[in-house]
């Protein structure tokens, strides 16, 4: 290479100088927002897979309620109606809940003394098939067809409390992942003005060259896209090591429940520093061209 | 009002210059004042001249009598409070960015201030109109190594702004200015930090860049440059314009 070749270090990004104490605080706001904003998209997926989880549980078991009739005594008609139920299409498993069972289940709420005196419901426990699952009516009909006096619960009131959190769990994650990038673009937008302020001189000389608004505009996004993308590379591995501790350490089983992470969670992960690049980019455009009057 | 608006226009209309299409710069009835809450106290009053393509000519006049605004409204960074400039044969808004960017292109300007890059060494500051013109560095590097040895920076070309003396960064401004060959060279005191013989040295580059087809036009207040170019004058006084011719063969002693 010769002396000449190396004369010139002039490339598109050395047009603005290098970043100064400014843009290392500005680095450090995006990336601070960009795993907040990575943590909100890991907590969407999560919350919609457990609310998925969630409803497919609650559909998938149905609880039968068994009044005896006659001289049958209950754990009789509850047998029977399981043996019922049992053969019904769609559904899986059926068990009987035996009497001493729920008496175990009731005993720590109400104690052994009165448990006796009190009338113990008959349950049998239906497990529904998971692709092809028995409606309720053809639960009732089998039922009906026996002369078995019984009352289904398929925790559909259930049901539509989950979904309808779940679904707030979900929007309030949508809105804040929102909120903190449309944070990023006003934060660039601030950091453009204030670039551009302090490079007037640079601006100025750039413009009576010839350079065209448009030309300028292209530095500083190139700049702020540059600079959001590595602070967006930050936010999303440190968003990535959080979830990574949190699924490695097990956390709590009840947390686990409520946000059950995925290792495939991480690949939403790989747009977001590309995500806030392009918002920083197209921001820094606009405010550039607004700012030079140009019609961008 | 308006018969002392014409009187202006009429007295500052300079004469002997040739008129016509061929007007690289023109001025009509133009006046500019900052906050200034009557006429008589513009900074330049009802100005009516025209450069035609080629033309050589300094601009002289006392400290503030308005050379570096008249340079200013020519480079398009500052609009007339009044009147109508019209570059390369365009009638100019100063609005219309996408025009200014375009006029700006066919000009070189030398800033009194120099405004280099500080970030930037004398290389690449020589190069950067051309970098901001779309060149790459193939294309240009030979032309502006050639320019910088020629201005007497060849040993400097990887320096930075900051080291260099005031006379070097005044070399380097003008080799930014000329290094696209411009169809208009505007200079605000480009001797003005530099010794005289390297003033002399470059009027001869500007001599040199008009015999090619530049029009150049230079505010100084250096009389001695002057009077040994040999080039036509306009003046400013009193916020109008007039011309001096001087009484010597053109290209004078440069």
């Amino acid at each position: 290479m010769s002396v000449v070749s190396r004369l010139s270090s002039m490339k598109a990004r050395h047009l603005l100088p290098e970043q100064d104490q400014r843009e290392i605080a500005l680095h450090y706001v995006i990336g601070v927002l960009c795993v907040l904003a990575c943590l909100a998209a890991l907590i969407v997926m999560a919350s919609d897979r457990a609310a998925r989880g969630w409803a497919r549980e609650i559909r998938a078991e149905v609880t039968v309620q068994v009044r005896p009739t006659g001289l049958e005594s209950g754990s009789v008609a509850a047998a029977r109606a399981a043996e019922v139920l049992a053969g019904v299409k769609g559904v899986g498993q059926v068990t009987a809940l035996e009497p001493q069972k729920a008496k175990d289940l009731i005993k720590p709420w109400l104690g052994d003394a009165i448990l006796d005196d009190l009338p113990i419901p008959n349950l049998v426990s239906v497990r529904l098939d998971d692709k092809t699952p028995a409606t309720t009516k053809a639960l009732t009909d089998a039922l009906i067809s026996h002369d078995i006096d019984a009352s289904i619960d398929d925790h559909s009131v259930w049901m539509k409390d989950v979904e309808q959190s779940a679904l707030t769990i979900r929007l309030i994650s949508i809105g804040i992942f929102f909120i903190i990038f449309s944070a990023t673009a006003a934060v660039v937008g601030f950091a453009t003005r204030a670039g551009l302020t302090a490079r007037a001189n640079i601006v100025e000389v750039l413009s009576l060259c010839g350079a065209t608004d448009l030309f300028i505009a292209q530095r500083f996004q190139y700049r702020f896209a540059r600079m959001a993308f590595e602070s967006g590379l930050l936010g999303a591995a440190i968003a990535a090591g959080v979830m990574a501790i949190i699924k490695a350490t097990g956390s709590s089983q009840s947390f686990a429940l409520a946000l059950p992470f995925s290792w495939l969670d991480l690949l939403i992960l790989l747009p977001c520093p590309f995500l806030v690049a392009l918002i920083a980019a197209v921001t820094a455009r606009i405010v550039t061209l607004r700012l030079l009057g140009g019609k961008g | 009002m308006a018969q002392i608006n014409e009187k202006n226009r009429l007295a500052n209309t300079v004469t002997g210059f040739l008129p016509g299409d061929d007007a690289v710069v023109a001025f009509d009835n133009v006046s500019l004042g900052y906050d200034a809450a009557s006429e008589a106290d513009f900074i330049l009053k009802s100005l009516s001249f025209q450069l035609p393509a080629g033309s050589f000519h300094f601009l002289t006049g006392p400290s503030g009598a308005g050379k570096t605004s008249l340079l200013k409204m020519i480079y398009l960074a500052q609009a007339p409070t009044s009147g109508r400039i019209s570059l390369f044969g365009e009638a100019v808004d100063n609005g219309d960015r996408a025009q200014v960017a375009r006029l700006r292109s066919k000009l070189g300007i030398v800033f009194q201030e120099f405004r280099l890059l500080e970030h930037l060494n004398v290389f690449d500051n020589a190069a950067l109109p051309l970098f901001v013109h779309g060149q790459n560095f193939r294309q240009y590097r030979d032309d502006v190594t050639e320019l910088l040895n020629w201005v007497g920076l060849k040993n400097q070309l990887q320096a930075m702004p900051h080291v260099l003396s005031g006379g070097e960064k005044q070399r380097l401004a003008i080799a930014r200015a000329v290094v696209t060959r411009p169809t208009l060279i505007l200079a605000d005191e480009p001797t003005g930090n530099i010794d005289y013989a390297m003033g002399l040295r470059i009027m001869r580059l500007f001599v040199e860049l008009n015999r090619l087809g530049a029009t150049v036009l230079i505010a100084t207040h250096d009389e001695s440059l002057v009077r040994a170019s040999g080039m036509p004058v306009l003046e400013l006084k009193d916020g109008q314009i007039s011309r001096r011719d001087l009484n010597t063969t053109v290209g004078g002693r440069l």
